[in-house]
């Protein structure tokens, strides 16, 4: 009960808070704006493409609603927040009339697939690499894998991820260029292997770019905790050394790896904008970078919804699991 | 002075990183010599692979790649700077007021900086370029970036501050009749200085990444030469399948460069600056 | 008698170096002691005088920058064999700790890893050594608990919901669960109130009287040097000033610097204000020349501004390191 109140409670106001604050600044930016969204929006769709006029009408509502301009501030708010807990974020403009969730419902899987699982693989990578290196800084393999990392880690992800893709689609093509996966879906061996083949190279590009900046944070934390006193104690007595790394250091670093996990799981809908962009894969990233390209507020303003609710769960969840990861937390 | 001389003399990432960052500055100051205007196009022969007249080559545009470069350096450095100016001054100003004032004015805005810390910056970021495309600036981009990143700082800030106020030579300082202002100009400062260095060598990172991302996603000012426009209109004329891959090589290696030289200043820095080296430095004292 | 452990002219200098300074920091110079088997060897010292330092140099557990320049530490092992630290190869040198050598910590409450039950902890360090299912492990500890008359509880906390003092009495049975015959406590009592540490001191001599274990302790509390220990080394500055049987030391001490460690003690019988060392103890990095304690002390004369005064015998078993104490002495020789 205690627990309850003291622990659970101050974390679910401030993922409220996290989600308040969110929506409130997505519905205020459009508003800021020096132009008129929506007459820009209708003046590009329709030099972009011929709408029927019924149409027309139907997104002019939507987008006066969404972004604005009918009513006070105030009611508009309102009116705001009623469509985001409705799960209604209006049409998209460039393939009116489908509703922008189903749009986003569409390829979220592929998103959640390959980052979900690139992320997990360059954490534990990370974490398992940084621990090692930590623990043993002078002998020479540990050294060198800290200057390929420091050299990796600041890196532009957009430029890595551009180097990769020429190198394995243009120069040695053995990677495909474009695409998520060939053939018909199924629990098919050919199904299967194919969306293997094609999320190679996109996948190994986040696990090089995250697993750098883990294997950093790793590294550090370990040098701390090696210079603990409980970690020097067990060397003493002589703890095998694995025991040590495993039970004393890695063990007591976890609180803020997996913090940091459960983050980096929530941003996967910010981070794949780019991987999907650079390698042609579906998901909600090139699904953000069309609606870019064509205007389609709506729909980038859905992904920024969905982006800032996946975050703020996504650290919740993490908070939650203090309790699991920390005695301390758990019995006061 | 002393400690520029001892870090250039004995910590190798800074030395690295410092030669690296004055080549940049080098270039950066080049611009101002270059013979073209940055907006000019077809100055020069179109698609040259670089010769001893175009040393990397010339653009699809008609740009001479090297002089490009120069510019896109400075308009990518300055954005980036003008983005850590802002956004470290609001993280100050912020840490400052949450930490001195404390009380329901420090509950309020922790927790708006804590949430907004979750909030993703990417998507607002596109969000934004994107309602206000066409009219972006390398003026208007240095300011979204600026405006958007200075959450996770002002948190650290505000920690640094609340320790200070609690540790000895402050209360002396009180008791002996300092001004507020006085105390934070004079004694609290120059704690803060080291953490604001390492946070401004991040920030740097940070906007750069920002730049290039925005920029080749089409959304900054396209005119303006910049690491990420310049990867853009290779990308645009298809540099990569028509073979021509020095117009995106040479963005690419300065980027890779700039950052690289910022973190290995940054990590020499941090590592001069942590107390326990400042410990092995200091002469006396058993 | 055997003797159990013996340092000979041990030099432990912390030598580090960064950014063009470098500092040497002799924490332990030209030491040398012995420690016979079954006694309880005090060393005493006030803080930064090297007694932790010596304290690792003696267990073998040294790192950079702490190098020893010279010198040697024997043990003597169970099966009689001699063994020297300096040169003895780290795998040895493991498979002798705790089940031969241990140590107690100072009392403090990071010893003890904060995400482990005191269960696993235990099993982690005998198991090290033995080869013991989980199980055994926790028969034998819980039946060493009781012994200690320990509540067997605890081994199902965690480190953080202890007491002080119970942590403190959990990390003593974790040093000594496999019965060691030399064991090193480092300010085992410091850190806690007057209360526990007196139920500490009592474990202590209970565990060292069980087996007739050596056991060295070092802390500053002359009080409990007096309570436990049979012989004292007080050191002062990285080096032994004086060596002496408890009773000695408290008597009759020769070299100023104890005799100000005695004399500040507080006395019920004797209302007066209590005597405190004058100045502050020398920086180790930059000692002064000669005898280290003259700048503090009341009988300096010239040549202890000069020579660095050699420890030698003034009677059965006690040893000064002192020219004033050793002229008087060859005036004394010279008269008699």
């Amino acid at each position: 009960m205690i627990l309850l109140k003291e622990f659970v409670l101050p974390r679910l106001v401030q993922w409220l808070l996290v989600i308040f604050v969110g929506v409130t600044i997505t519905f205020t930016i459009p508003r800021l704006s020096p132009i008129n969204p929506v007459d820009q929006a209708l003046g590009r769709l329709t030099a972009f493409q011929n709408l029927n006029p019924e149409a027309t009408i139907a997104l002019r509502e939507s987008l006066l609603d969404l972004y604005g301009l009918e009513g006070s501030i105030f009611e508009q708010y309102i009116a705001f927040w009623g469509r985001v807990i409705r799960g209604d974020l209006g049409p998209s403009f460039s393939s009116f009339p489908m509703p922008v969730t189903q749009m986003i419902s569409n390829s979220i899987g592929w998103t959640v697939g390959l980052l979900g699982i690139s992320v997990i693989i360059a954490w534990v990578l990370g974490v398992i690499l940084g621990s090692l290196a930590g623990y043993f800084p002078s002998r020479r393999w540990s050294q060198v894998l800290d200057k390929v990392m420091i050299i990796a880690y600041p890196v532009p992800y957009y430029i890595l991820a551009f180097v990769l893709l020429m190198a394995f689609t243009y120069y040695w093509p053995i990677f495909p260029l474009v695409g998520g996966a060939r053939g018909t879906p199924g629990f098919t061996l050919e199904y299967i292997s194919s969306l293997l083949y094609y999320g190679f190279l996109p996948a190994l590009s986040i696990i090089i770019g995250a697993s750098a900046f883990r294997f950093i944070m790793s590294k550090a934390l370990t040098s701390t905790e090696i210079s603990s006193d409980y970690v020097q104690y067990a060397e003493m007595a002589a703890v095998p050394k694995r025991k040590v790394l495993f039970f004393y250091v890695t063990r007591n670093t976890m609180l803020p790896q997996v913090t940091d996990l459960g983050l980096s799981l929530g941003a996967v809908f910010e981070g794949a904008l780019i991987t999907e962009v650079v390698f042609g894969y579906p998901g909600v990233g090139s699904t953000l970078y069309s609606a870019i390209i064509s205007a389609d507020y709506n729909l980038i303003m859905g992904i920024t919804l969905l982006s800032i609710v996946g975050i703020a769960t996504a650290s919740l969840l993490v908070d939650l699991s203090y309790p699991l990861l920390d005695p301390r937390v758990r019995y006061r | 002075m002393v400690a520029a001389r001892d870090l250039f003399r004995f910590s190798p990432s800074f030395r690295f990183g410092a030669i690296i960052l004055l080549f940049v500055l080098l270039l950066l100051i080049l611009s101002f010599f270059s013979p073209y205007r940055p907006d000019e196009r077809r100055a020069v022969p179109r698609n040259e692979p670089p010769s001893q007249e175009f040393i990397l080559g010339t653009t699809s545009n008609g740009q001479d790649v090297f002089w490009m470069l120069t510019f896109a350096i400075r308009n990518t450095l300055l954005v980036a700077g003008l983005a850590v100016l802002i956004g470290r001054s609001i993280a100050v100003i912020l840490g400052m007021v949450s930490g001195y004032v404390g009380g329901t004015l420090d509950r309020v805005l922790s927790s708006f900086v804590d949430s907004f810390i979750v909030i993703p910056r990417l998507p607002l970021l596109i969000l934004i370029a994107s309602l206000l495309r066409g009219e972006m600036t390398v003026l208007s981009l240095a300011l979204l970036l600026g405006f958007l990143d200075w959450a996770y700082p002002s948190k650290r800030y505000r920690a640094q501050i609340l320790s200070l106020r609690e540790r000895e030579f402050t209360q002396t300082a009180v008791f002996a009749g300092m001004g507020t202002l006085k105390i934070v100009l004079r004694e609290h400062l120059p704690f803060l200085i080291p953490l604001l260095l390492a946070d401004v060598v991040s920030g740097f990172l940070w906007a750069i990444g920002m730049e290039v991302t925005l920029s080749v996603l089409g959304l900054s000012d396209l005119n303006a030469p910049s690491i990420g426009t310049m990867i853009y209109w290779g990308n645009y004329y298809q540099a990569l399948l028509t073979n021509r891959i020095w117009v995106l090589a040479a963005p690419i290696g300065a980027s890779v460069i700039v950052v690289v030289g910022f973190y290995l200043v940054s990590s020499g820095l941090s590592g001069y600056l942590d107390p326990r080296s400042r410990l092995k430095r200091l002469q006396v004292q058993g | 008698m055997t003797i159990i452990t013996e340092a000979k002219n041990l030099k432990a200098y912390y030598i580090t170096q960064a950014y063009g300074v470098e500092r040497t920091v002799k924490a332990v110079d030209n030491i040398s002691i012995q420690i016979k088997e079954g006694e309880v060897y005090g060393i005493a010292g006030e803080s930064g005088c090297g007694k932790s330092t010596l304290l690792k140099v003696l267990l073998g557990v040294h790192q950079p920058p702490l190098t020893i320049v010279e010198g040697t530490v024997r043990y003597t092992l169970e099966d009689g064999k001699e063994v020297d630290l300096v040169t003895l190869p780290e795998k040895e040198l493991r498979d002798i700790r705790w089940k031969q050598v241990s140590y107690i910590p100072q009392g403090s409450m990071h010893v003890l890893n904060p995400v482990r039950r005191i269960r696993a902890t235990f099993h982690d360090f005998i198991s090290a050594h033995r080869p013991v299912s989980k199980t055994e492990s926790l028969s034998m500890t819980g039946a060493y608990l009781r012994d200690l008359g320990l509540p067997e509880k605890v081994l199902n906390a965690y480190p953080h919901q202890l007491s002080g003092g119970m942590r403190q009495r959990v990390t003593i049975a974790l040093a000594t669960i496999l019965w060691p015959r030399l064991i090193f406590a480092d300010e085992p009592t410091t850190a806690l109130d007057v209360v526990v540490q007196r139920g500490v001191i009592q474990l202590l001599k209970e565990i060292q009287q069980k087996k007739g274990s050596t056991l060295v302790l070092i802390t500053h509390d002359m009080g409990v040097h007096a309570n436990l220990a049979d012989r004292i080394a007080v050191l002062y500055a990285g080096k032994v000033v004086e060596e002496a049987d408890t009773h000695t030391i408290f008597k009759n001490p020769r070299h100023p610097y104890t005799q100000y460690l005695i004399k500040s003690l507080p006395r019920l019988d004797v209302r007066e204000e209590r005597l405190s060392i004058p100045g502050r103890p020398p920086s180790l990095d930059n000692p002064p020349g000669g005898c280290r304690f003259h700048p503090r002390c009341p009988l300096a004369i010239d040549k202890c501004r000069t020579v660095d005064p050699e420890i030698f015998n003034v009677g059965p078993g006690h040893r000064v390191a002192c020219h004033v104490v050793q002229a008087e002495l060859e005036v004394s020789h010279a008269t008699a």
